[in-house]
């Protein structure tokens, strides 16, 4: 299959999935982009990306057990599935080899 | 807790139970946070941003209806003298699957987004054939057309997306041409029954139904080309997924 190629939220979005392993739901995948980015995300962008990720099969998501301080309401977490981990490898290997022989982070990059 | 009651209730509208519970849980969590307006604030983001679509669509979709009298007025009109009657009917013929294309490209474009497979093969099929019917006389300009349909077809049987997006554009395509064809065809019909002499302004202010008819059919069409697109595309998405599982299952 040809992919679609990853936008740049989307790559975000997967990268603090991610980095939470088994605890990326929508509270802390906005955290988490808020601590690493500084990106304050909004709700609907979030639910949207994540919506769409998982219609193309970029993320599957599970419902967890209902706890009393979110009213009784479960938490939907999510992962990434093969195609989706597969998806942004070939992005961030584009970025990488786009920084190839740059020495825009501290370094150059090799 | 009434006013998270209002919120699921309210996101419901645009998702199933179980995902409006959970986003509602999740804006729960945050507005001990950030307080209630934070929290209607998201409801209101979230509601807004999975819904706008959906709508804007559907009107693009009635939009695209409006094509073909565009066609019918260019075909029946400086074209006429210089084709056949039969070239007409084939002109005609071909207006139907294109009002359908654009129709289709429309609404695909809004509601999954330019980079939709669906979207740029009826979106660009729809622009050849509407170049074509203005301009058929032309001999360069027919040249062209057919040329970058051709292009366009081979670019897209070359991969598997491909060959499913035109598969589902097909499917769609024809449904809404078939439904084209009977909604004039059932309209031609009523307007007999009326009056069989022939139609004309005076006609159409004494029988109003008439009008109220096409009207309906106009809403069913653009009701059946965003229902059988979004059921096309789902399949086309199912099994590009379906595929890339299995292509790195074998890899």
């Amino acid at each position: 299959m040809a992919a679609t190629p990853l936008g740049e939220f989307e790559q975000i979005v997967l990268l603090a999935i991610l980095r939470l392993g088994d605890n990326a739901y929508g509270v802390t995948i906005r955290s988490e982009i808020a601590a690493c980015t500084g990106r304050e995300s909004s709700p609907g962008a979030l639910y949207t990306t994540l919506d769409r990720m998982q219609e193309k099969g970029i993320v599957r998501s599970w419902f967890g057990d209902a706890t009393p301080q979110r009213g009784g309401r479960p938490k939907r977490y999510f992962a990434l599935t093969k195609a989706g981990r597969a998806a942004l490898v070939r992005a961030q290997q584009a970025y990488r080899n786009m920084l190839h022989g740059l020495d825009l982070l501290g370094g150059t990059h090799a | 807790m009434h006013e998270v009651a209002i919120a699921e209730w309210l996101l419901r509208r645009a998702m199933t139970k179980d995902r409006a519970a959970s986003i509602v849980g999740d804006l729960v969590e945050l507005r001990a946070q950030r307080g209630a307006g934070r929290f209607w604030l998201s409801v209101l983001g979230v509601f807004l941003s999975l819904t706008w679509r959906r709508p804007i669509a559907f009107w693009a979709t009635m939009q695209g209806f409006v094509s073909f009298n565009w066609f019918g007025s260019v075909i029946a009109g400086p074209l006429h003298h210089r084709a056949s009657f039969v070239w007409i009917q084939w002109l005609l013929a071909i207006a139907f699957p294109c009002s359908a294309l654009w129709m289709i490209g429309l609404y695909t474009s809004i509601r999954y987004g330019l980079r939709d497979k669906v979207a740029q093969l009826s979106l660009a099929y729809a622009c050849l054939i509407t170049i074509f019917i203005y301009s058929w006389w032309q001999p360069v300009v027919l040249t062209v057309v057919i040329c970058m349909s051709v292009v366009v077809l081979l670019i897209s049987v070359s991969h598997g997306e491909g060959r499913r997006a035109i598969m589902a554009t097909i499917v769609a395509m024809v449904t809404v041409s078939a439904s084209f064809v009977l909604l004039f065809h059932l309209l031609s019909c009523y307007e007999n029954l009326l009056h069989p002499q022939g139609w004309g302004s005076d006609e159409v202010a004494q029988h109003p139904s008439a009008m109220w008819l096409f009207r309906v059919g106009w809403l069913m069409i653009a009701f059946l080309t965003t229902k059988c697109t979004s059921l096309m595309h789902s399949w086309l998405e199912r099994e590009n997924q379906s595929e890339s599982e299995a292509g790195r299952g074998t890899a």
